[in-house]
């Protein structure tokens, strides 16, 4: 009993205490600033590592930029070279108004190379792919689109296809038209009258026109065996020049 | 301002609400830490980990009177100075006797304010010092005491009764201190 009292007596003495007694110091400030210092920071450390993250965001994005911009331009490059080295060996290319801009300015004759001259004749002008031309890969790059509207655009092959099939792009012709009242459509062919002459010498020109498309085709034929070194024979085996 | 609506305002984080309540029990708790603590440097340190735990404990306290809020902070501190006992001092290496009976002196009572018997308690090494604290003033059992140190009940109790003994020491030496100082 003794005890308890006096444990009871100890403990609401020091538990009392609302002062410090004579040799005991606090420094109560120094403890304050110390847990300020904790306690405020986390928003300017949650801020910090936002700031952190997007910085090191915008350096990856930078790098990987400045990584994949010169690759581009190599194969761009590289496009450009596949289409000079084709130029030089004697293959047909595509032309543009553009390319005989700048390669032969003293030519104004901006129209386009018929399909049996480029079969025959060796191009003597240097040739640039058109900038209109975006493509990366030769084999799937397809002609979308040719600066200027006269030339035809509908063409889908693959670049290369176009110059190991001897395809050419040819200028479209203008078209003219004139404007007309319907009613002054049907008094215009009424008026038009063909004699006997006109309709021979008409269907001369369309056998002649007949005649130089085969000639095209056998002159094409020819070279594509001079080319691809295979000579057709009559019994139908294809010979290469070894044998 | 009430205790509740101080307790509100540092839920939100709010920093002068967190002052406000710092000053409001920095010194009793200090006091709590000092009785554990050999130095005021060690107190101080202990003090602010105590209170950062309380700031970031108090999202999760539920507020029912101030008196349980009052034990829930010297209960934080308690711990935090037993954990730093623990660090420091091996109670294992405390011998265990048996306890001794201790004639307890009627007058202590008359004798001794407040002041004295906390800088008395102070004055005593640290393993006494941690048992009486505990068992005396917080109240723990000898079994709680002994969880709580890593120590077995009769060490506790054997530890008990040598810093009661000691106390008792001290006050003598305290008295006739005073005496002669009167003189």
């Amino acid at each position: 009993m003794k005890t308890e009292k006096q444990n009871n007596f100890i403990k609401e003495s020091v538990t009392g205490l609302q002062k410090l007694p004579t040799g005991f110091t606090f420094n109560s400030t120094a403890v304050w600033q110390q847990l300020e210092n904790e306690l405020q920071p986390k928003h300017k450390r949650r801020w910090f590592v936002f700031f952190m993250a997007a910085a090191v965001l915008l350096l990856i994005a930078a790098s990987v930029f400045l990584l994949f911009q010169p690759k581009n331009n190599i194969k761009q490059q590289q496009l450009q070279a596949s289409n000079l080295s084709t130029a030089n060996s004697n293959k047909p290319t595509i032309k543009s108004n553009k390319a005989e801009k700048n390669f032969n300015s003293n030519n104004t004759n901006k129209t386009i190379e018929t399909t049996k001259k480029h079969v025959t004749d060796k191009p003597d002008i240097e040739i640039k792919k058109p900038d209109s031309i975006i493509g990366i890969d030769e084999n799937k790059a397809t002609v979308l689109q040719l600066q200027e509207p006269n030339i035809s655009t509908n063409i889908t092959m693959p670049i290369n296809n176009i110059l190991k099939n001897n395809v050419t792009i040819q200028k479209q012709k203008v078209q003219r038209f004139k404007i007309m009242h319907l009613n002054e459509i049907d008094n215009n062919i009424t008026t038009v009258q063909l004699t006997k002459t006109e309709i021979k010498q008409l269907t001369e020109f369309q056998q002649n026109l007949q005649i130089e498309k085969q000639t095209q085709q056998q002159a094409t034929e020819n070279v594509k065996q001079i080319l691809f070194f295979k000579i057709k024979t009559t019994n139908g085996n294809t010979l290469t020049d070894n044998q | 301002m009430e205790l509740q609506q101080l307790l509100k305002e540092c839920k939100k984080q709010s920093i002068t609400a967190q002052k406000y309540l710092y000053d409001r029990f920095a010194v009793q708790l200090y006091l709590v830490c000092r009785r554990y603590l050999k130095t005021n440097e060690q107190a101080e340190e202990i003090l602010h980990n105590g209170f950062l735990k309380i700031f970031t404990g108090l999202l999760q306290f539920n507020y029912t009177t101030d008196a349980a809020f009052i034990a829930w902070l010297n209960k934080i501190m308690i711990n935090e100075c037993l954990m730093d006992l623990r660090k420091k001092n091996n109670f294992l290496l405390v011998t265990e006797d048996e306890a001794e009976n201790i004639i307890v002196d009627e007058l202590i009572e008359n004798k001794l304010n407040a002041d004295t018997i906390y800088t008395l308690i102070t004055q005593l090494p640290i393993g006494y010092r941690t048992v009486f604290n505990l068992y005396c003033i917080e109240g723990y059992s000898h079994n709680e005491i002994a969880i709580a140190l890593n120590i077995s009940g009769g060490t506790s109790k054997s530890q008990l009764n040598k810093a009661r003994k000691m106390l008792q020491q001290l006050i003598v030496n305290n008295e006739s201190y005073e005496n002669r100082k009167a003189k």
